[in-house]
């Protein structure tokens, strides 16, 4: 290993110029397009005005995020993202590990590979399409419940019932991406050294525990690097899915902040509210990150950046 | 590091020039005929009945305006329906507009004239509006002009909204036929609630087309709105029988505002509707359905009856009729509940939308002139068939009126019922057609007498010129009219208020969130009263003070 990394540094002290200039076009594109917009934050401290511009328009300091906390459903909202974001992280982490542990077992080629193959194909496709697909499946007469009719049970309104739709949420969304983020788990697996397990087979180890004792833990550090990637997005609870799937008679269980906010923001043209409300998203996210990588840091002493 | 550098600068320069192409300056473009190139935005419609190979950009409307004026109109963006508001949005929000564009609502007009995004068109249209024009106007008493105009600045051109009568419920006729039920019997043009509800009972029963869930009442979930053409699907006509009118801010005889849609009387309404849900009678997926689902419903026979305007078959229920020739409609206005024997009905006259022009706009008079053209020289001309056959050709395949250059109407405030009874007359021989005055009118007779003449089986296009101007207009809205027996409301105008563009989305989010659960029954409604005061705590006591304040200086 030791003599690896020094191979490595040297070519990069010979070629230095070369990798930098292989980052050139990363950071440029950053900073045009992630970098340089972020003036237009300055809008969320005022009165913005299209005709005049960031530059032109009045500033009314922290009016707006006042504003953001009197809104009579914040909480409401506010809950639901977090409760819709949570439980989709935790399932979206989990199922994946699980079918990756599981779809690494199967030894047959072309099954693990046509299994894969269909897994992913929802990820492709958009909420859009997706929406109409779910909505035939679900609703009063769509084919689940003709299912529970069949077995004697009654129909659910799963669209229009503030106790399952946001379980139909998560549902779905761990249905569209679990088999793509199973991805990175299945690369992960597969970097685990074969010595181990050979290992472990000559102490008689069985499968589970060979699951338990070296996959898992092999797997251990993308997982936390995926999970920490992931707490900055727990107050995106997806708006192309929300926004697809739901209707006012779920707003209680199903409006996410991006839903509200852009009902509230946007339709009314008060662009200022927008941009507020996606600052405190951003900063939210930003200390997340940072709090949760320090907590990986001093719990089990990995640092992931 | 020499080369270096020069690779980074090139690199740097070549990412701002793709940049900056992307915002374009306000030059004057021509095309390779010399033609000016304009450009504007369009609001489309998904049946928009085009010919093959025509579009948006390239139709019998723009190749006439290409000839007339010379100016080539190129779509910024082409957008259906509430798409259209969001594209309007977004180009004033990134102040990337096109050249025109029609703005569906007052709030937008005038946050484009406090922003200065649009022209003043006062001296263009003083010079430029066709004596025609400007007495179309006139027919309005200005009301539309006035709307258009700031600090005596006339800011924009008004589509006008002629007063359109009482609102209607559709029924499959043919389902009617079938089962023998007789509506209407003293013949004036409306039907009771009782009538309505046992009409929907005896379909859901009965099941005429034998599906597998049949509804009786299919409603979108905002139930109520103003506007008469934005009462399709909703409840509004219902509820005006109850003398609710939700959605509207009124005013009472000592002048006090109030909003419709926290009355006793709505209270009333959604206890009925509430029946309807309870029975089985309003769709019991009421709350979820997209305005897609219900014309889908129609389209499939699972449900007969469909709340909306006059000429609600020129764009949705021909759909119905196409996949399903059988399938007939016939048009009740409903009857008040407090058996007075009057028709409720609110009258809007003013201006619908509004024609701007981008400020900077070379040349604010093409708006006008487009205008002209197609609002006056066309329709005026003494022999359309002759002059622009390709236009007769549209107005014979009923193509949408989305296909001209802009979607508003300019219509004389006195066309609407009294033209279309002055053309069933024509159609029922009690003149001669060829003494109808306006030429489009001949049009419409002659297409409307195919169908009189021979019932079996019309062309769609002939039958939708039918259902509307004959039956629609000229005898279900007519009659009423005729009968002295029409109670319309006029809702005062308020424009500009600052706490309803403030608080406006949420007090909507509010109201319809609250409205589908008391007539679901999830939230009882003996909590009305909780509903008016939440309303009026997020914001309504608010716009209420502000539109008193306006109402109380025009009063003097």
């Amino acid at each position: 290993m030791e003599i690896q990394h020094k191979k490595i540094k040297k070519r990069v002290t010979r070629n230095e110029l070369l990798f930098i200039a292989m980052v050139i076009p990363g950071i440029v594109f950053l900073l045009i397009f992630s970098y340089a917009p972020m003036y237009g934050l300055l809008m969320a401290f005022q009165d913005y005005i299209p005709a005049k511009g960031v530059f032109g328009s009045k500033f009314v300091g922290l009016e707006h995020f006042q504003y953001i906390l009197k809104l009579p459903d914040i909480a409401q909202v506010t809950k639901n993202t977090l409760y819709i974001a949570i439980m989709k992280m935790i399932f979206n982490t989990v199922l994946p590990i699980t079918f990756a542990i599981l779809l690494n077992e199967i030894r047959v080629l072309w099954v693990k590979k046509s299994v894969q193959t269909i897994v992913y194909l929802p990820h492709f496709l958009s909420w859009v399409v997706l929406a109409s697909v779910v909505v035939n499946l679900f609703n009063l007469d769509g084919t689940i419940n003709q299912i529970l009719n069949q077995f004697g049970l009654s129909s659910l309104n799963f669209l229009g019932s503030n106790q399952l739709f946001p379980n139909l949420l998560i549902g779905t969304d761990v249905w569209k991406e679990f088999g793509y983020s199973s991805i990175v788990y299945l690369a992960a697996i597969t970097s685990i050294d074969p010595g181990l397990y050979e290992a472990a087979t000559m102490d008689g180890a069985t499968w589970i525990r060979k699951v338990w004792h070296v996959t898992l833990p092999g797997m251990l550090p993308f997982i936390l690097l995926l999970t920490i990637l992931n707490v900055p997005n727990i107050l995106n609870a997806g708006f192309d899915q929300v926004y697809n799937l739901y209707s006012p008679i779920v707003y209680k269980s199903g409006d996410v902040l991006d839903t509200y906010i852009y009902r509230i923001g946007l339709i009314g043209r008060q662009y200022s509210l927008g941009t507020a409300v996606g600052l405190v998203k951003s900063v939210i996210g930003l200390v997340l990150i940072f709090g949760s990588n320090k907590f990986v840091e001093k719990k089990m002493n990995r640092v992931m950046f | 590091m020499g080369k270096m550098r020069k690779f980074l600068i090139g690199f740097v320069v070549l990412s701002s020039a793709l940049l900056v192409t992307g915002c374009g300056g306000g030059k004057e473009t021509k095309n390779a005929k010399g033609d000016l190139i304009v450009t504007i935005g369009r609001q489309t419609i998904q049946n928009s009945k085009l010919p093959k190979g025509d579009t948006y950009e390239n139709n019998a409307y723009t190749k006439l305006v290409e000839k007339k004026l010379g100016v080539e109109l190129k779509s910024t963006f082409e957008a259906n329906g509430e798409d259209y508001d969001r594209q309007v949005s977004l180009a004033i929000a990134s102040g990337d507009m096109p050249d025109l564009m029609v703005v569906n609502s007052y709030d937008e007009l005038k946050e484009l004239v406090d922003n200065d995004l649009i022209e003043d068109l006062t001296n263009y249209y003083d010079k430029n509006a066709s004596k025609n024009i400007k007495e179309i106007y006139e027919s309005y008493d200005s009301i539309p002009l006035k709307e258009a105009t700031f600090d005596d600045k006339l800011m924009a051109i008004p589509g006008t909204s002629v007063d359109d009568g009482p609102g209607l419920v559709w029924i499959r006729k043919d389902w009617l036929d079938k089962l023998g039920i007789k509506l209407d019997a003293d013949g004036n043009g409306a039907i009771t609630l009782e009538e309505l509800k046992a009409t929907a009972k005896t379909f859901v029963d009965k099941n005429p087309d034998n599906v597998a869930k049949p509804v009786g009442l299919a409603l979108n979930y905002w139930l109520a709105a103003t506007g008469y053409g934005n009462s399709t699907f909703t409840s509004s006509t219902i509820m005006h029988s109850f003398g609710a009118f939700p959605r509207y801010y009124l005013a009472d005889k000592s002048g006090k505002v109030y909003y419709g849609s926290t009355t006793n009387e709505t209270k009333k309404a959604l206890t009925y509707l509430k029946s309807w849900y309870d029975e089985g009678l309003l769709d019991p997926q009421f709350g979820t359905r997209t305005f897609d689902d219900i014309t889908a419903m129609l389209i499939n026979g699972e449900t007969g009856i469909a709340p909306g305007p006059w000429h609600l078959p020129g764009w949705n229920l021909s759909q119905v009729k196409e996949s399903n020739p059988e399938a007939d409609f016939v048009p009740y206005a409903i009857e008040n509940q407090n058996g007075d024997g009057k028709i409720n009905a609110t009258s809007d006259k003013g201006a619908g939308s509004f024609i701007v022009v981008k400020k900077g706009f070379a040349h604010p008079e093409l708006a006008l002139k487009i205008v002209n053209l197609i609002y006056d020289k066309v329709p005026n001309s003494d022999n359309i068939q002759k002059e622009y056959p390709d236009l007769y050709k549209y107005s014979q395949l009923d193509v949408d009126g989305t296909a001209r250059p802009f979607n508003v109407e300019i219509y004389d405030a006195n066309s609407g019922i009294e033209d279309s009874v002055q053309i069933a007359d024509a159609v029922d021989g009690k003149i001669n057609i060829n003494d109808l005055t306006k030429p489009t009118d001949k049009t419409l007779a002659q297409s409307i007498k195919k169908v009189v003449d021979n019932p079996k089986d019309p062309d769609i296009n002939d039958w939708n010129k039918y259902i509307t101007t004959y039956v629609a207009r000229a005898k279900t809205m007519a009659i009423p009219r005729e009968l002295g027996i029409l109670n319309e409301i006029v809702p005062p105008k308020f424009h500009g208020i600052k706490a309803l563009e403030k608080n406006g989305a949420q007090l909507t989010k509010l109201e319809e969130e609250t409205f589908i659960k008391f007539v679901t029954g999830e939230e009882s409604l003996a909590n009305f009263d909780q509903f008016i005061a939440n309303w009026k705590k997020q914001g309504g006591s608010d716009v209420l003070k502000e539109m008193q304040k306006v109402q109380d200086s025009s009063d003097k």
